[in-house]
């Protein structure tokens, strides 16, 4: 049985279709390896710009003197910074910083205060009745705020409380529920930070 | 002649958009800039410095909250949770809670929490459903509003510190619905609440905490696909991490 003319034999098609399959395969694997390489690559990069930023701002040992306008950059671990100085300093122009380092793209630089006092509690899972006797400790001397919210069914119910000193000893009369317990500790500068979450079946 | 023209628009131009960082011999003289360019008012130059910001000159028609109030060699105390004088300090003693930094006036005094901000309708109860601590990034507190009265929409008001945001109104299909309020811009440390109040008639509170640890920050958050570096650190014993975000 002869072939009419224009007509493309069964082995040119497969042939055709293998190929075609092939080279997007080859295709969609180039793009994605070149684009993911490109891209890691360009991550990569920005993520040294931005150590390089961090190093800056937080270990440089510029020129530190009393007067802002003669200091360079941020004195590191020599003279004291307190948070009115540390505002200061972080805040040089953007433009100053991008130019100091170089840096050709946007950015954005964040200064967190880690937390520094500790806080632990004797808070249980359970509370089989409705008096809940709670004891706090915290590494310091410090005020202990503490907040609660606790719903059951459609209710909720709002605690507050705040102690001083190191030892902070609560007891509270609680509906049932589920309690979810936020506390904060501060002195001076420092801070620390606790949750935890408990049910009263009272 | 067409050169003089663009030299006079380019210093037009600086005068108007130029530094605004205070040059050494511009401090204490010059009301046209400040010691930074984020100008935090009062409270955000060295302490030991005799120049002081020239914008915090003045009290009068200032904001106190975490500003200095008066300038004495130093930071000034808290408002929180009253509010400043003119120049004299801070005071709780007050009439409506728009006086008071924490939002709330109990007895003609500046009260942090609200107690007893609770009250229900004969349609509505306002129940509070979670908490908060706020660090320095937007956080959110919520309530739960019940009706008997099946589906119907409410007007939402609040009242607390910080920048409060919210919906409007509140759907309360199949007889509740939770609210959602977010908290932003908080300046003090310890306890706030927020009170919500539902179509003017029944309300109920949260209490929350705040210490604002974020310190500083500068530039938006890039673009696209972002990532941070990290980097702690230790600046007058104050543990600190530096993050940096990248797009």
């Amino acid at each position: 049985m002869g072939r009419l003319k224009g007509q493309v034999s069964p082995d040119f098609v497969m042939s055709a279709m293998i190929f075609s399959l092939a080279t997007l395969f080859v295709f969609f694997h180039l793009s994605r390896t070149y684009y993911t390489r490109v891209w890691e690559g360009t991550r990569a990069i920005s993520m040294a710009d931005a150590q390089n930023l961090a190093l800056f701002l937080t270990s440089e040992q510029g020129k530190w003197a009393s007067n802002p306008f003669e200091s360079e950059s941020i004195a590191f671990g020599g003279e004291e910074l307190n948070d009115t100085r540390m505002q200061y300093f972080f805040g040089m122009p953007y433009q100053t910083v991008q130019d100091k380092l170089k840096l050709p793209k946007d950015f954005r630089v964040e200064v967190w205060e880690l937390p520094s006092i500790g806080i632990t509690s004797d808070i249980a899972e359970l509370y089989p009745n409705n008096t809940v006797d709670v004891q706090f400790q915290t590494t310091e001397n410090c005020t202990l705020y503490l907040v609660m919210v606790g719903t059951q069914g459609t209710k909720g119910y709002a605690f507050w409380n705040k102690s001083v000193g190191k030892y902070h000893g609560f007891t509270w009369t609680l509906p049932t529920g589920v309690y979810s317990l936020k506390a904060l500790a501060s002195s001076g500068n420092k801070y620390g930070a606790y949750e935890a979450t408990f049910r009263v079946i009272g | 002649m067409r050169w003089l023209v663009a030299a006079v628009l380019l210093t037009l131009v600086y005068a108007a958009t130029g530094d605004l960082i205070c040059e050494p011999s511009e401090v204490g003289n010059s009301k046209d800039c400040a010691m930074i360019r984020r100008n935090y008012v009062c409270d955000s130059f060295p302490n030991d410095l005799p120049q002081y910001d020239p914008d915090c000159n003045t009290t009068v028609g200032q904001s106190c909250y975490d500003s200095l109030f008066t300038y004495s060699n130093g930071r000034g105390s808290s408002c929180y949770p009253g509010n400043c004088t003119e120049g004299t300090g801070c005071t709780t003693s007050c009439t409506s809670g728009d006086q008071c930094a924490s939002g709330f006036c109990i007895g003609n005094q500046c009260e942090e929490v609200c107690d007893g901000c609770n009250s229900s309708s004969e349609n509505y109860e306002v129940y509070p459903f979670s908490t908060t601590i706020y660090l320095g990034e937007p956080t959110f507190v919520s309530f739960r509003v019940n009706t008997p009265k099946g589906s119907t929409t409410v007007s939402l008001s609040t009242q607390g510190p910080c920048t409060l945001e919210h919906d409007s109104t509140l759907d309360l299909s199949g007889g509740y619905g939770v609210a959602v309020v977010r908290i932003d811009d908080c300046n003090f440390t310890g306890l706030g609440s927020v009170k919500l109040t539902v179509n003017g008639e029944a309300y109920g509170v949260v209490h929350f905490l705040s210490h604002p640890a974020l310190k500083y920050y500068q530039g938006e958050m890039p673009h696209g696909t972002v990532g941070y570096s990290a980097m702690p650190g230790n600046l007058g014993g104050v543990p600190l991490e530096v993050k940096t975000w990248v797009g």
